[in-house]
């Protein structure tokens, strides 16, 4: 699990240091603050760590985490991701609950390598994901082919997403999660199945098949976690990372979607939510409330002023709820 | 100027403008202990809700929407058959309870302005110029909550919304009509002048 992290000159954001990391953790703040780079930067880390010394893979600690920073940034130059050279470097860091700790450090001038670098995290064996904001289902093989030919245009937030739900040997649920499989597929009343034949993806409720391009945004998105839990690219100290969430969700189906997720962070899954949505940090708020337990909120203001607060605590101030006040105000002075 | 103190608020409007709906209803006898009103009805003279018909409900708190339990009620809350369950939150309940409250104040006020409460309107303090709703002058209904968050307000605002529907609908009566505010949000939006205490 992620207990930490300190980051400085990291795209838009100029400092940030946090220590407290729970379950379930939310990024909040308008659009370029700064929110979903720092998934991208955490979920680049940790899936350095997890390729790391795996199988026959053989990459340096550096080799990897470039890797995952060039084509998950897609800059032509990692450098560039230093957004601000003068106040010189990029650093990095991330420490784990059990203390193992992951560092580095570059200007703006780096092009191919990143040399300060320090890694005394343990091998982990579980799969960490990230799920976009856009759905990848109807894309899958175009986001492989072009990460594969080395094009830009999906990033490696996407290539992955598209590797992880690659058929495979499907065994019996994990028994853990088979409450919230239930849950997700009763949300969206089927659940998504590999066609062999046709070799593509199907969306079967009943007996009846939909091609998945016929399907709506928030039943992909739901579909997708379902099967990540399904084919057992998930396990219980898995980190799910997801952008935007709201993005193609009802709020009906957005505060049940996160009900669940609350179900699998309580099977040991940490989850990193980014969000513009004024019914995600409610009903989160609710989520804390009722587990009574920490559930810290980064929010991150456009003149990259960052905030940190906890919803077991109450409702942070920030523009999201503010906006929707004022939406409020203008009704009542109506 | 007359003071009243509902719910930890204490409100201050102009004597001719004020009738306190909930307790003049108890010199009806077709209305004591039948009929559910707000606190009051008044008609400012100036402000935001100036030339008004203004009904309105003091509050000192409201329930929370993530609280259910699973009833079976008809729509005026008597349990019935199986068919009709449904899920009942407390939430539900307060905004069925609010808004019966302005249904029947808004009837009220009809039914003395037209005569239907004639041989009692004698008995009742009937306000200097009684302003009559007119088709077109629309009247306003405010809930005010003592110390309520202002995020929190819209929520209590759509579930009382919800209940007021039909009525809103059968009266012609703008959809804006209803106001839920905290105190601050009455004072400075609104222009009523309320405080707690």
């Amino acid at each position: 699990m992620i207990k930490g992290v300190r980051l400085s000159n990291f795209g838009p954001i100029r400092s940030l240091t946090y220590s407290e990391f729970s379950k379930i953790n939310l990024f909040i703040g308008a659009n370029r603050s700064g929110k979903t780079t720092l998934l991208k930067a955490m979920y680049s880390a940790i899936k350095a760590v997890e390729l790391y010394g795996r199988g026959k893979n053989i990459k340096k600690i550096n080799e990897l985490l470039f890797d995952k920073l060039y084509w998950t940034f897609q800059s032509d130059r990692i450098g560039d991701i230093a957004s601000r050279p003068d106040n010189g470097a990029l650093t990095f860091s991330m420490t784990e609950d059990d203390g193992g700790m992951l560092s580095y450090s570059f200007s703006s001038k780096t092009e191919k390598q990143i040399v300060n670098i320090s890694n005394t995290c343990a091998a982990r064996n579980n799969d960490s994901v990230f799920i976009p904001a856009k759905e990848v289902l109807s894309l899958l093989d175009i986001i492989i082919q072009s990460r594969e030919e080395q094009r830009f245009g999906f990033d490696d937030t996407y290539y992955d997403l598209a590797k992880a739900l690659r058929p495979t040997t499907q065994g019996k649920n994990i028994k853990v999660f088979s409450k919230s499989r239930k849950e997700l597929e009763g949300l969206i009343d089927g659940r998504l199945e590999y066609d062999k034949t046709m070799k593509k993806w199907i969306f079967t409720q009943g007996r009846q098949k939909f091609d998945i391009t016929l399907t709506s945004e928030g039943t992909k998105k739901i579909a997708i976690l379902d099967t990540l839990l399904g084919n057992h690219y998930l396990s219980k100290s898995s980190i799910i990372f997801i952008d935007e969430p709201e993005a193609g969700l009802h709020p009906e189906l957005l505060v049940k979607f996160l009900d669940i997720i609350s179900m699998l962070s309580d099977c040991g899954i940490q989850v990193f939510i980014a969000s513009h949505s004024y019914f995600v940090i409610k009903k989160l708020y609710l989520i804390a409330q009722k587990k009574n337990e920490s559930l810290p909120v980064i929010s991150f203001g456009n003149n990259g002023n960052i905030q940190y607060a906890d919803l077991q605590h109450g409702m942070p101030d920030n523009p999201i709820i503010s906006q929707s006040v004022e939406l409020y105000k203008e009704e009542m002075s109506l | 100027m007359i003071e009243m103190r509902e719910s930890g608020l204490l409100f201050r409007f102009e004597d001719e403008t004020f009738f306190p709906i909930e307790k003049e209803k108890d010199k009806l006898a077709t209305c004591k202990g039948h009929v559910k009103t707000c606190e009051c009805v008044v008609y400012p003279q100036k402000g935001h809700l100036c030339d008004k018909v203004v009904f309105i409900e003091a509050k000192s708190s409201a329930p929370n929407r993530a609280n259910c339990i699973v009833g079976k009620v008809t729509n005026d809350g008597t349990p019935i058959d199986t068919e009709h369950w449904r899920l009942l939150t407390p939430l539900d309940n307060y905004a069925r309870d609010i808004s019966q409250k302005f249904i029947d104040s808004f009837s009220m006020w009809h039914s003395i302005d037209t005569g239907f409460h004639n041989a009692s309107k004698g008995l009742l303090n009937i306000p200097a110029g009684k302003k009559t709703i007119r088709s077109g002058e629309h009247p306003i209904f405010v809930l005010v909550i003592k110390g309520f968050a202002d995020d929190w307000l819209a929520p209590v605002k759509a579930a009382i919304e919800a209940e007021l529907r039909h009525f809103i609908r059968a009266w012609n009566i703008r959809p804006t009509a209803l106001k839920v505010v905290n105190e601050s949000m009455a004072r400075e939006i609104l222009q009523i002048d309320v405080e707690t205490y």
